[in-house]
């Protein structure tokens, strides 16, 4: 499906089904997520930008596809935060960043890395 | 060769047809272009990038370094012409881009995307730290000379500056089409389809992607120092995810088949978000999000398919272009 769109519609599979699906449950998620951050917070309009740049820094370091990967890439980002926020203020700006550029540098396709097909 | 003086005489005219715009038209029409082709030269270098199957979210940071070459040099140094400090701002962006270019090389789709988003970020933390070099307020700038020639009002300084931003920005467009048309340029567009297929053709990716991801930081670092010196001010929000955002918006906006695309998309955005804040003022960010998903729904090959398609209407095609052949049929081929 994600390696090869029209190969998985020729055998049948309903490609912009699967998508729709996959969008929705994706929505249903960061809602919940929402829904269970809001009484922690306050909440206002710009609310999403620094998510979606953390949920993007998550999905990386974790793993594309990942799902455990991504639990334990959201522990690491947010251990990372709080402890540059205590430890060097000056840092908790870009501590995210750093973090995931330094796993990427170690590990280059994320912590749980899948095997990738080659296309030739 | 006819293909590419016939460029640098469309170039020539692009140049002469803006500079006379820029007499005839308000003034503040002349700083928002001005600002808008600054923006454009950087999304054309994401455009670059592009071809080549690569996207960069972190293209602010050349455009920053190009923003602060040009600030610290007329702060420190004392250089006030505005071609030089052009130039050391496309150096200093290039100079750049070669050191962290081994680092990104390994990377592709999501992880250069996030990388390079990283890096730039990275960038705005120290910037914002360090208050030898403004800290969050950053620098302002004054007015610059052009080569030994001191405008004598306001307006003469913004069109002046109008002036040397267009002939930049035809030099830039003429130069990436001559580029995309080139050989590497057509190897950029077979990188983006199958990497493995262009090395086993015998050319070398790396040095493709290497020379894209160079021009991109130079035109980065030349639109930087431009922005720098229209808006006189510069400050570490240049390296702001948000800015990096806007050129690749502006680059999928103008989509890849046509360099013009990039400075005309880039205009309509600078002139709808002036508009809609004038108007609007409450609600400008709304009246912007509904103008880009109209395009998106409408356009979603970017605007430059506009020209794309009239082409193909007219008959006349270009290699790159043409949709793939359709398979021979298999009696025939037996």
């Amino acid at each position: 499906m994600i390696h090869d769109r029209d190969m998985s519609g020729a055998m049948g599979v309903n490609v912009n089904r699967v998508f729709v699906l996959a969008f929705t449950f994706g929505v249903f998620l960061a809602a919940l997520g929402g829904a269970f951050t809001a009484p922690k917070i306050s909440v206002q309009p710009g609310i999403s930008i620094s998510v979606i740049l953390l949920s993007f820094a998550v999905v990386v370091i974790g793993g594309l596809g990942s799902v455990e990967g991504a639990a334990i890439a959201a522990l690491i980002v947010g251990l990372a935060r709080s402890a540059a926020i205590h430890l060097m203020p000056w840092a908790e700006l870009f501590i995210v960043y750093l973090v995931m550029a330094l796993v990427l540098a170690l590990r280059p396709e994320g912590l749980f890395q899948r095997t990738t097909l080659r296309k030739i | 060769m006819a293909g590419r003086l016939g460029i640098l005489a469309a170039a020539l005219a692009a140049f002469a047809a803006l500079a006379l715009l820029g007499r005839v038209l308000p003034n503040w029409f002349v700083l928002v272009a001005t600002l808008a082709f600054a923006k454009g030269l950087v999304a054309l270098g994401l455009v670059v990038l592009m071809r080549g199957g690569l996207v960069s979210f972190g293209q602010g940071i050349f455009f920053c370094a190009g923003a602060y070459a040009a600030g610290l040099a007329m702060r420190s140094l004392g250089v006030d012409d505005a071609v030089l400090l052009l130039i050391l701002g496309g150096v200093a962006a290039l100079i750049l881009g070669l050191i962290i270019a081994p680092l990104l090389a390994g990377y592709r789709g999501i992880f250069f995307a996030t990388l390079t988003l990283a890096l730039s970020m990275i960038a705005y933390g120290i910037l914002d730290k360090t208050y030898s070099l403004g800290g969050s307020d950053g620098i302002n700038l004054h007015e610059p000379s052009f080569l030994g020639y001191h405008p004598p009002t306001p307006q003469a300084v913004s069109y002046a500056l109008y002036a040397l931003t267009s002939l930049v920005t035809v030099i830039a467009a003429a130069l990436c089409r001559i580029h995309f048309d080139s050989l590497r340029g057509l190897l950029s567009l077979a990188a983006r389809d199958n990497e493995i297929r262009v090395e086993y053709l015998g050319a070398s990716v790396r040095r493709v992607s290497g020379v894209n991801f160079a021009i991109a930081a130079l035109l980065g670092g030349v639109g930087g120092a431009l922005s720098a010196l229209s808006l006189g001010h510069i400050d570490p929000d240049f390296t702001f995810w948000t800015t990096s955002g806007e050129f690749v918006f502006l680059a999928i906006l103008s989509g890849y088949a046509s360099v013009t695309a990039v400075f005309v998309s880039s205009v309509i955005v600078e002139l709808v978000r002036s508009f809609s804040s004038q108007y609007f003022p409450n609600t400008w960010q709304g009246a912007l999000g509904i103008f880009l998903l109209l395009v998106i729904l409408f356009l979603p090959q970017g605007l430059g398919s506009l020209v794309q398609r009239r082409r193909r209407s007219q008959g006349e095609s270009e290699g790159e272009l043409k949709p793939a052949p359709a398979p021979v049929p298999a009696e025939t081929s037996q």
